[in-house]
């Protein structure tokens, strides 16, 4: 896992979506916000981020049947192979659309092996590396 | 590849038709699948009435709508206007243009008139005609919000408010709550159909056809972007920045134009609004811009909260008829919101029937700075009551009313109520209002070379005439225009945001046809996008000729050709059109009729 983390800012998001599209091209080499591992949503006066915090106390390894959702380097890693699709890491997860089922996949940010897209094209601050320890997400 | 719904509402008839190749070899996107579709379907348009289920109302995207190409949000809506009676379209951003493009299609085309309310819900290949009759005179933030309620919060939604239902002649259509494509009255041609919205919803993949290349060209451009001067203000404090701007250079139209400068700045600044009412910025569809703002008015008078005033709203609610303080003109521009307006219009209307109250010329008494009759005409055009019944029918016919000479000092251009900035202290502005194509618009050509403090040897390079640096003067203006309307065209049927190429020059046409080209796979370069753009330019122009245009309709206000302006750093000026319109029919290569030449026509491929 990257020696960085991503952090989180919400209110610096001014809901521009770029990092949906950049997250589902660099993935998957089409643009589509349904199968970014990041969510913005516009709410009446605020844009509402969705992805997942990299927690240290992670509930989704903790609910998952199968191992797919396991840890590595203390942070929550997810293996494709072994997911069963049973949504059990969705519900534990604290974090509403952080994880997310589209056409029979898991969607989990893997932070793109330690230099998200996401981070590198986000206009404003709402989403930058911290070192990983200070990550303090809002 | 691409694809076209076509919906029918008097036979509820629903098909997709493949988007033909040459459209978009030929026409780009956008406004130019407008304009060529709008041609095509309406090949007598002379007969058809805006209103009529004959009309057709064509909601077109563009080959970088839901990219992350800069400032991508935008998309077209393209009809017969009934304010007009010439092309209408409007231009908006928001989300909604990509959505169309998620759900796999770069078209929407609306015919025929439903024999009730209804809207179209759309998710991907599923399309559905519903009865709306629960929408019925809901205001335009209510029916998105039961809309994305009903369809979940991945549905964007585009709608009329009461003033499309009551087919005002300044209705615009809302998308995404706080975005409009407000001019032409385009939410009219809407609410004739009896569609009260479109709710749409996507999850299809896009495709681009050189991925790492466009991503390239994207970052390129993004930089370009953030490192040019204007960013870090436009970016902060939106278009409210042009407030400033327009002020300083004694062009703040004032009191229906009567003179250029506004005593009120203090309170009108970019500065005082930003800190006094606005909470944050927000950010259209990938636009790392983000010059929207979301303001909060906490008088209890003018409570309201949502997408704040752009410039033309400033001036068109504040500065024209005079108000002293934003409280108001924030309220009011809400209503337009709500109620579904054009601000502009609805601003100019108001300012002219003041002026004609001041010269006695009707029977209402109207004073500057009366916000409460401000607010209060507002609701009445919406609603259609009293006078607003007719203020709804738009300012040329307001005008030729009350008459008394009226007519002269109606801000109005082809029948469409003029924007903002006083073209007196802009000569080159002044010739793109009087011979845009959609009526009194300053978005078809925003030359705004002319204000930058070029250098005349910059003048010289770009527009061959040093003159074109100079605001005031008229020399060279006609040949700068053509470029900027060829331009414009081009970026408004690519569905990019003209504030990245017209407020700083950062990107230009080889950029946009090198994003073009590698999100298509279309052999674009800087020529031909630019022919391109002429294009598009001449078929509005045949549009709009087969629609009764005279070469007399390519004119301005008596005000802004007679009329100095009588104070302030641009005293004296006047908008020299005379000298301008020559030039510019030659350049052109149209003729004094009005229409361009066959071999204009021949040169361009249009038949």
């Amino acid at each position: 896992m990257p020696s960085d983390l991503r952090k989180i800012k919400a209110k610096e998001c001014v809901g521009c979506r770029i990092c949906e599209l950049v997250c589902s091209l660099k993935h998957y080499g089409v643009i589509n916000p349904h199968r970014s591992r990041i969510r913005v949503y516009r709410l009446e006066d605020r844009d509402k981020i969705e992805t997942c915090r990299f927690c240290d106390d992670p509930k989704c390894v903790e609910a998952c049947p199968t191992g797919a959702m396991h840890i590595e380097d203390g942070r929550a890693v997810h293996d494709r192979e072994k997911c069963i699709l049973c949504g059990a890491c969705i519900e534990a997860c604290p974090f509403a659309g952080a994880l997310r089922i589209f056409e029979g996949e898991l969607l989990k940010c893997d932070l793109c092996g330690g230099d998200p897209e996401c981070v590198k094209y986000c206009p404003t601050d709402a989403l930058t590396l911290g070192s990983f320890k200070e990550v303090k997400n809002d | 590849m691409g694809r076209i719904l076509r919906v029918n509402l008097t036979t509820g008839e629903i098909t997709k038709e493949p988007l033909p190749r040459e459209l978009m070899e030929n026409y780009i996107g956008g406004r130019g699948f407008g304009i060529k579709l709008l041609t095509d379907l309406l090949p007598d348009p002379a007969g058809v009435d805006p209103l009529g289920p004959e009309n057709v109302l064509i909601f077109s995207t563009g080959p970088l709508n839901g990219t992350m190409s800069p400032s991508s949000g935008r998309y077209t809506v393209t009809t017969k206007s009934p304010l007009t009676g010439l092309l209408g379209d409007a231009n908006s951003g928001g989300a909604f243009g990509a959505e169309i493009k998620f759900a796999g299609y770069d078209v929407i085309i609306v015919e025929g008139q439903a024999s009730g309310l209804v809207y179209l819900n759309i998710r991907d290949d599923q399309v559905e005609i519903l009865p709306a009759a629960d929408l019925s005179g809901k205001g335009t933030m209510d029916t998105t919000d039961i809309l994305v309620e009903k369809y979940g919060r991945d549905t964007k939604v585009a709608c009329i408010g009461p003033a499309g239902e009551n087919m005002v002649f300044c209705a615009a259509i809302a998308n995404d709550k706080f975005h409009y494509l407000a001019r032409c009255a385009v939410g009219a041609v809407m609410g004739s159909k009896h569609l009260k919205a479109i709710a749409i919803n996507g999850t299809r993949d896009l495709k681009l056809a050189d991925p790492d290349e466009f991503l390239k060209k994207t970052a390129d451009c993004y930089r370009k972007i953030t490192e040019d001067k204007t960013y870090p203000d436009f970016s902060y404090y939106g278009t409210a920045v042009i407030t400033d701007i327009a002020a300083e250079s004694g062009g703040l139209s004032t009191r229906n134009g009567q003179t250029g400068v506004f005593d009120h700045m203090d309170k009108y600044s970019s500065h005082a609004y930003r800190e006094d009412f606005v909470t944050r910025s927000e950010s259209c569809f990938s636009c790392i811009i983000h010059c929207s703002n979301y303001a909060v008015v906490e008088d209890k008078k003018y409570k309201c909260a949502g997408k704040g005033p752009e410039f033309e709203t400033f001036v068109a609610l504040g500065s024209r008829p005079d108000l002293p303080n934003l409280p108001p003109v924030i309220y009011a521009n809400y209503l337009c919101n709500d109620y579904g307006m054009d601000t502009i219009s609805v601003g100019g209307i108001i300012s002219f029937l003041f002026e004609c109250s001041e010269k006695g010329m009707i029977p209402e008494k109207y004073e500057w700075g009366d916000a409460d009759a401000v607010i209060e005409l507002v609701r009445k055009m919406a609603f259609r009551e009293g006078i607003g019944d007719e203020m709804a029918k738009g300012m040329k016919y307001l005008a030729e009313k009350i008459g008394q000479g009226s007519m002269d000092f109606a801000l109005q251009t082809k029948g469409m109520e003029l924007p903002a900035y006083d073209p007196r202290t802009g000569k080159g502005f002044g010739l793109g209002l009087a011979v845009a194509s959609r009526g009194g618009d300053h978005l078809r050509a925003l030359p705004n070379f002319e204000l930058l403090s070029y250098t005349p040897e910059e003048g010289v390079k770009w527009f061959g005439d040093p003159h074109t640096v100079d605001p005031y003067a008229w020399q060279g203006k006609a040949d700068m225009v053509l470029w900027h309307e060829n331009f414009a065209a081009v970026v408004n049927s690519a569905e990019m945001c003209m504030y990245c190429m017209f407020a700083t020059y950062a990107i230009l046409p080889e950029d946009m046809a090198d994003l073009i080209r590698h999100a298509t796979g279309i052999d674009w370069d800087e020529k031909k996008i630019m022919k391109a753009g002429e294009r598009i330019l001449n078929l509005e122009r045949l549009f709009n000729v087969a629609c009764g245009l005279t070469p007399a309709d390519d004119s301005l206000p008596k005000r802004f050709l007679e009329e100095g302006l009588p104070e302030g750093p641009a005293e004296g000026q006047i908008v020299e059109l005379d000298k301008m319109l020559p030039r510019y029919y030659e350049v052109r290569g149209w003729q004094e009729d009005g229409r361009p030449t066959k071999e204009k026509l021949e040169e361009l491929g249009i038949e």
